[in-house]
């Protein structure tokens, strides 16, 4: 029998309870929605009588990401431990399904900073876009010029000999699996992606793998408070997350990055904090390969949607309308009488 | 028999938007509510031209399957395509439509990877049928 959200509070007090070894008091719990591959809880408790909030990521029957919950909580410890990106303090995993039902890992709340992609587009936001753009990317040029042994992932994540290739085999894999129905401009996509596949660059970073609005929190002052959602870490080409960031589907203003700035200035900030220049047939590459990378995520999510255990509207959401527009943004990056309405031309 | 069912479930899908997502008392069953009226409004959407999709998929996959039968050396499957140019479906219930249709998708996959490295204006035609496939199967819902 499912649990309530009150009985799952209580459930995790008791369980924070036995791992502190002290008297933890549920105060309140609420359930945070878009959490599309783990049910996500923020908890407050009373830990020997001092305020505490933890947030508690739960694994669901299906989620839109197929992970291991050990590797992302390994993947954060790992980068708080670094201080090279805020991400919250990771606090416990359990693997044994027994307290909760389900596997499940406890980080600290971080309370400054909301996640919302429609809050960018407030007006009050405006004037500090541009300073944040320059977070974002600098953030995540930092994390391309760190080599994964000195943030110690290699001791957890296997290193490519060719990142491209890994990651295009991977994938390519999911969308042969999970699609409903055949899939023409995924085909077409696939066949360019095979035959324009660049040689490894040499250059090897952790690469958070879903680095895009919603994914971190931002205050209204242009701060980033956090970066969130690791669970598709990986030690790969750095250029990977910078082309994930860019793809048109995380902005309604087709020509900003992430609802931000201008593609290229997001691409000028991230070169100048990793110390890479850009080039452009290969970072090409990158982006219709991000765009075959998310297409993946949203068929599989349909196929979970359709044939798997769970029903959260997450994942149909996922699966109907994002089909549809990340078909419409590959048409645009391929066809070859392509108007580059969903973005610029590039090579 | 539900008149314009489409109509209706687009009615459905405001009024869990307009009356049911203000009175949610959790940002979770908010979000919840919100993700299912979008979700109803791509059924609605998807109600109403589904069967009329399917079968424009179908008829331009066969009038580009007989001028590349006819005018390109493409061999591999050729008959395949051919009778796939006649084929009907087995009724107009959109499981049949939709088995139909992926045969024919298939089909088309394997021409437009031979049509990239030989013919490039099958391949054009081929671009062209799928952005009219997907100008015809857009969506208008908001973003999560």
């Amino acid at each position: 029998m499912e649990t309530t959200v009150e009985q799952t509070g209580q459930l995790i007090a008791a369980y924070l309870g036995k791992h502190w070894q002290t008297p933890c008091h549920l105060q309140g719990i609420t359930q945070i929605p878009g959490g599309a591959s783990r049910q996500t809880y923020l908890v407050h408790l009373l830990r020997n009588g001092q305020a505490i909030s933890v947030v508690v990521r739960r694994d669901p029957p299906s989620s839109l990401i197929d992970t291991e919950r050990a590797h992302e909580y390994k993947t954060y410890a790992a980068v708080f431990n670094s201080g090279v990106m805020p991400v919250p303090e990771p606090i416990v995993l359990e693997e044994a399904p027994g307290d909760l039902a389900h596997p499940f890992s406890i980080s600290a709340f971080i309370a400054a900073g909301k996640a919302s992609p429609a809050g960018l587009d407030e007006a009050a936001m405006e004037p500090v876009k541009a300073a944040l753009a320059q977070r974002k990317w600098s953030l995540l040029g930092d994390l391309a010029k760190l080599p994964p042994d000195q943030l110690g992932v290699n001791s957890f994540m296997s290193t490519p000999a060719h990142p491209a290739a890994h990651e295009l085999n991977y994938w390519r894999g999911v969308i042969e699996a999970d699609a409903l129905h055949p899939q023409p401009i995924a085909a077409a996509a696939l066949r360019w992606l095979e035959k324009h596949l660049p040689a490894p660059s040499g250059q090897l970073a952790l690469v958070h793998g879903d680095f895009r609005t919603g994914n971190y929190l931002y205050t209204d002052s242009g701060e980033i408070t956090a970066v969130l959602d690791w669970e598709m870490a990986h030690i790969g080409d750095p250029l990977e997350d910078l082309a994930w960031s860019l793809d048109p589907l995380w902005s309604p203003d087709l020509h900003l990055a992430g609802r931000l700035v201008p593609r290229a200035a997001a691409i000028s900030i991230w070169e100048q904090a990793s110390g890479i220049t850009v080039d452009p047939e290969t970072f090409r590459w990158w982006q219709i390969f991000a765009s075959v990378k998310a297409l993946a995520i949203w068929l599989s999510s349909a196929h979970d949607y359709t044939t798997g255990t769970t029903k959260e509207p997450i994942l149909a959401f996922a699966g109907w309308p994002m089909i549809d527009r990340q078909n419409r943004i590959l048409l645009d990056r391929l066809s070859p009488d392509s108007q580059h309405q969903y973005a610029e031309a590039l090579a | 028999m539900i008149n314009q069912p489409g109509a209706q479930l687009r009615d459905l899908a405001v009024r869990i938007a307009t009356h049911v997502l203000p009175d949610m008392t959790t940002a979770y069953g908010q979000a919840d509510a919100g993700l299912i009226s979008g979700l109803l409004m791509a059924l609605a959407q998807d109600f109403e031209r589904a069967a009329f999709n399917r079968m424009a998929d179908i008829e331009e996959i066969q009038q580009l399957f007989k001028v590349a039968t006819a005018n390109s050396s493409y061999l591999q499957n050729t008959q395949a395509l051919q009778a796939f140019t006649a084929d009907t479906p087995a009724s107009l219930h959109l499981q049949d439509l939709d088995q139909l249709h992926a045969r024919g998708f298939e089909m088309l996959i394997d021409l437009h990877a031979w049509a990239e490295n030989n013919n490039p204006e099958l391949n054009q035609a081929i671009w062209s049928l799928l952005r009219r496939h997907s100008e015809r199967n857009k969506f208008e819902v908001a973003g999560p």
